[in-house]
Order: C-alpha cells, then sequence, then structure tokens
C-alpha cells in the first residue's frame, strides 16, 4: 500500500519502507514556512514512527543535520529509560487515539546531552481518513524547567519561614487554650478550639508544599528499604482509622513479597489516598484496602463509595493544584496537592497510579511495586 | 502546681533561638511546667557557659551569627560541657541528620506540639 506524503520538510525524495515520498511542486511557500521555523523541531514521522522529514528548528535543537536523521527511529531522540518504558510507542498510539499525543519530557541530542522538551505529536491523514504518518513538533523547555527549580527552590524557602511564626502561634494557643480550660472559660475556649483548627489546616498546607518541592528535587536523601507492603499499609490505616470516627478501614488480602522502595515516601502515598477516601465519601462509613501480588508485583488499592471523580477529570487529578468540579461545589477544603505529591512519588519509583471511578459511586486508586527479587 | 518545682533545685534550661516569640512562648511552657529557664537570641553566649551549667540545652539551628550546629559541636567537644544534653530544634527540613550529624542528642522539628517538647524535655532532666 504505497501512499504519496507530502513532505514538506525536505527537497529529496525518499524511499522508506516501500512507501514513495515525494515533494509537491505547490507546497513550495508551505515548505519554506516550516523550514524557517528555528525555534520550533518540527519533523515528520511515517506510519512506524521512521523520520522522513526534518526542518531546521530541528537540526537547532537536536543536533542532527537531515541526512543523518532521515530513515532512523525517532526513538533515538528519548532517554534510554524512557525507550525501555515504550515511550515512544506509545506517545504514537496515544496520538492515534487521541488525535493528539503530547507530553513533557527529556530527550537527547545527537551529542548525547539532554534537555526538557514539550512534544506533540498528531497523526497525519489524507483526505479519505488514510493514516499517512505523524508530525512532531518539539520546544525546548529548558529555560522554563531551570525558573520551575527556581520556584520549588523558594517555596522550600518560605515554607521554612512560615514555620517559625506558626510555631510560636501554635504555642500561645495551646498555653491559653490550658488557662482557658482552667478558668472554664467555654465561650473562649470554643472559639480557641476553631482557631486551633485553622492553625492545623495551615501547618498541614505548609508541610504540603514543602513536600511538593522536596518531592520534585528527586530522592537523592533518601534510602531504599526492603520491606513489606502489609504492615505499612495497616500502620497507615490504624493512624488514619484513629483520626476520622466517621470511617472504618477494612484492610483486606496480603503479600508475602517484599518491595524495595522509599518507605517513608510510600507511606505518605498510602496517607494521601486514605485521607482523600475518608474525605470525598463523606455519607459512606467504609474504606477498602486490598493488598494483592502476582508474579513481578506487589498491588495495594484504596476504595471508597463517595463521590467519584467526574470521567472527562479523571485523567486531570494528578495535576498540581488540581480540584475536580465536583469536589469544588461540595466546598470541600484542599489545595489539590495530595494526588500530585502521589503520583510523583509513584513515578519515581518507575510506576504509574491507576485510578477508576463512576461519579456518585465512588473512586479506587490504586499503585503496584515491583516484588524484589532474592 | 509545678511537678518540677516539688524539688529544692529546679532543672536548669537554656533556650537559644534568634526569633523573640519562639523564645518568650518556650520559656512560658517551660517555666509553667517547673523549670527554670535562661533564654538568649545570641549564640556566642551559649558558647560562653562555663559558670552554672545548664541541664539541658534547647538549641536552634539557623541562630543568626553563629551556626546552631557549631555550637552544638563546640559544647558536645569540651570536657567540662560534653555531658549536658542538647536537643536541637529547627523548621529545617533536613534537621534530624544536622541533629545527628552535630552530635545533638535529639531534635525536635517546628512546628511542634507542647506536650512534645515537654516530654522531650522532661526525658532528658530526669
Amino acid at each position: 500500500m504505497d501512499k504519496k506524503i507530502k513532505v514538506p520538510f525536505t527537497n529529496k525524495t525518499t524511499t522508506k519502507n516501500a512507501r514513495e515520498v515525494s515533494v509537491v511542486g505547490d507546497d513550495e511557500g508551505y515548505r519554506l514556512f516550516v523550514e524557517g521555523v528555528k525555534e520550533y523541531a518540527m519533523i515528520m514521522l511515517d506510519l512506524k514512527g521512521y523520520v522522513i522529514g526534518w526542518n531546521i528548528g530541528a537540526e537547532n535543537l537536536l543536533g542532527y543535520k537531515e541526512k543523518a536523521i532521515v530513515g532512523k527511529h525517532f526513538s533515538r531522540l528519548f532517554t534510554l529509560e524512557d525507550r525501555k518504558a515504550s515511550k515512544p510507542k506509545l506517545e504514537l498510539e496515544q496520538a492515534l487515539e487521541t488525535g493528539t499525543g503530547d507530553d513533557e519530557n527529556w530527550l537527547v541530542r545527537r551529542d548525547k546531552s539532554q534537555f526538557w522538551a514539550s512534544g506533540m505529536s498528531t497523526p497525519l491523514r489524507d483526505k479519505a481518513g488514510n493514516l499517512l504518518g505523524f508530525a512532531k513538533i518539539i520546544r525546548d523547555l529548558s529555560e522554563r524547567k531551570e525558573l520551575e527549580q527556581q520556584k520549588d527552590d523558594f517555596i522550600s524557602m518560605a515554607s521554612h519561614e512560615l514555620k517559625t511564626p506558626l510555631t510560636s502561634i501554635k504555642l500561645y494557643a495551646e498555653i491559653l487554650h490550658k488557662h482557658l480550660e482552667q478558668i472554664k472559660e467555654t465561650k473562649g475556649l470554643s472559639h480557641l478550639t476553631k482557631m486551633q483548627e485553622q492553625i492545623t489546616k495551615q501547618e498541614n498546607l505548609i508541610r504540603d508544599l514543602l513536600n511538593v518541592s522536596k518531592i520534585q528535587s528527586g530522592m537523592a536523601d533518601y534510602q531504599t528499604e526492603e520491606f513489606n507492603l502489609d504492615s505499612l499499609v495497616k500502620d497507615t490505616a490504624k493512624e488514619l482509622e484513629a483520626t476520622a470516627p466517621t470511617h472504618t478501614i477494612v484492610v483486606e488480602g496480603k503479600t508475602s513479597h517484599k518491595v524495595s522502595a522509599i518507605k517513608e515516601h510510600i507511606g505518605q502515598v498510602l496517607t494521601n489516598f486514605l485521607t482523600n477516601a475518608i474525605k470525598y465519601s463523606p455519607e459512606a462509613k467504609k474504606v477498602i484496602v486490598r493488598l494483592f501480588e502476582n508474579k513481578k508485583s506487589v498491588t495495594v488499592s484504596v476504595e471508597d463509595f463517595g463521590m467519584g471523580i467526574p470521567k472527562e477529570q479523571k485523567k486531570r487529578v494528578f495535576d498540581r493544584f488540581y480540584r475536580s468540579e465536583n469536589v469544588k461545589t461540595k466546598s470541600l477544603s484542599g489545595y489539590g496537592l495530595g494526588l500530585y505529591i502521589a503520583a510523583q512519588i509513584i513515578k519515581q519509583h518507575g510506576e504509574q497510579i491507576k485510578v477508576e471511578s463512576v461519579e456518585g459511586k465512588g473512586s479506587t486508586f490504586s499503585f503496584s511495586l515491583p516484588i524484589k527479587k532474592k | 502546681m509545678n511537678k518540677h518545682s516539688s524539688s529544692t533545685n529546679k532543672k536548669k534550661i537554656l533556650v537559644a533561638d534568634d526569633d523573640t516569640a519562639i523564645l518568650h512562648v518556650m520559656t512560658l511552657m517551660l517555666e509553667d511546667d517547673g523549670y527554670e529557664v535562661t533564654s538568649t537570641l545570641d549564640g556566642e553566649t551559649v558558647q560562653k557557659v562555663q559558670n552554672e551549667l545548664p541541664d539541658l540545652v534547647l538549641l536552634d539551628i539557623w541562630m543568626s551569627g553563629i551556626d546552631g550546629k557549631e555550637i552544638c559541636k563546640q559544647l558536645k567537644s569540651q570536657k567540662k560541657t560534653k555531658h549536658i544534653p542538647i536537643i536541637m530544634i529547627s523548621a529545617n527540613k533536613d534537621t534530624r541528620d544536622i541533629a545527628k550529624e552535630a552530635g545533638a542528642d535529639d531534635f525536635i522539628a517546628k512546628p511542634f506540639e507542647m506536650q512534645d517538647l515537654l516530654a522531650k524535655v522532661e526525658k532528658y532532666t530526669k
């Protein structure tokens, strides 16, 4: 099934995989336009992901001359890690499925140096709807990445500075609380208790903000250790059950294999899952945690019977500061950081969080960790 | 009323922090719990402790001018002061590691609960 593909990026005629590629004369203006774009890499791929077009922007950004890259597979632009995770293939699949596949990731230049890139892949189809290949546009976001780093450093410093006055406010409130109790000043005590609840809220926010910057700045400071997930799950469930008299946390199943991970961080993920499960199911009485394993991995899932997540917002719940509409209208407090932090932690362990949800019925969040081989 | 004041000699605590509000509120808390408190904003004062040694030092890590970590190391290296328990206090995210490296006996991270601090203080002044 030979197809003629208009390649605006190049003057040459390329034959690749029995596919004839030619340049059509009336595309000259378009070709000049694409070639002239120097800030954006514009790459054209065939059906299987082999490069068939490469503009000057791509040459500038990635260091390959057109001659050197045409006919090669575009996966060489990805890091080894991403290639192992089949990211190139997934990106094209996503493009086919949704009409566009976009992502931010590290890409590799010809000289092996890396840069933070935003990329978008779009399937190219002829008038009859037959797939001809893909167009990929890439932009260098290194500068933005650096600014993000500065912002995270700032958050880290600011949270540190915020903690100092918070400490004295908290302690003065405790002293006052004690005093009002002694003199039995009930009205004042009731106001003060409300105030202390708000202090705790602020304390949690500062802790979360700090966690975000801490997790993003990498895991260098943390040691992975081998442990059994069951006891961590049980401890976390017990701890949270004590703070939420409204819900019972049922732990089902067990695992026998150890995992190798950062225990403190995995504990944080479980805490965030359970806190959400309780918070977003105010009318339910139960949260179910399930533990199971297969030959390769151990999985934990947390199911609640609450408000669920609207279908179209399911993907975005892991975005920083994102909160789904149904949660916002119910005016439940939160900052949109819990799931973001959880997703970052699991991502750093090379895995992904899965979410199943039916609006009005409840949600199940889960993650798996590979079994530590003996 | 104070559980520690029944003994003839109150336990002496030296609190060093570069934030006046923290110093004030910690002094209130500790005095209320029956301790004798000396507080200072100046790290160097802690280094010069020679007479009337305290029973415990509560030391902030980021004392302006001089680093609390250095003060701790110094106190722990001198014959006269090395037996004094030191609890390091900080809002720094790495408080645990810094305290360990400086040779402190314990640490407490800001913000903390009054009960947590009093429990630690009691543990080291028994």
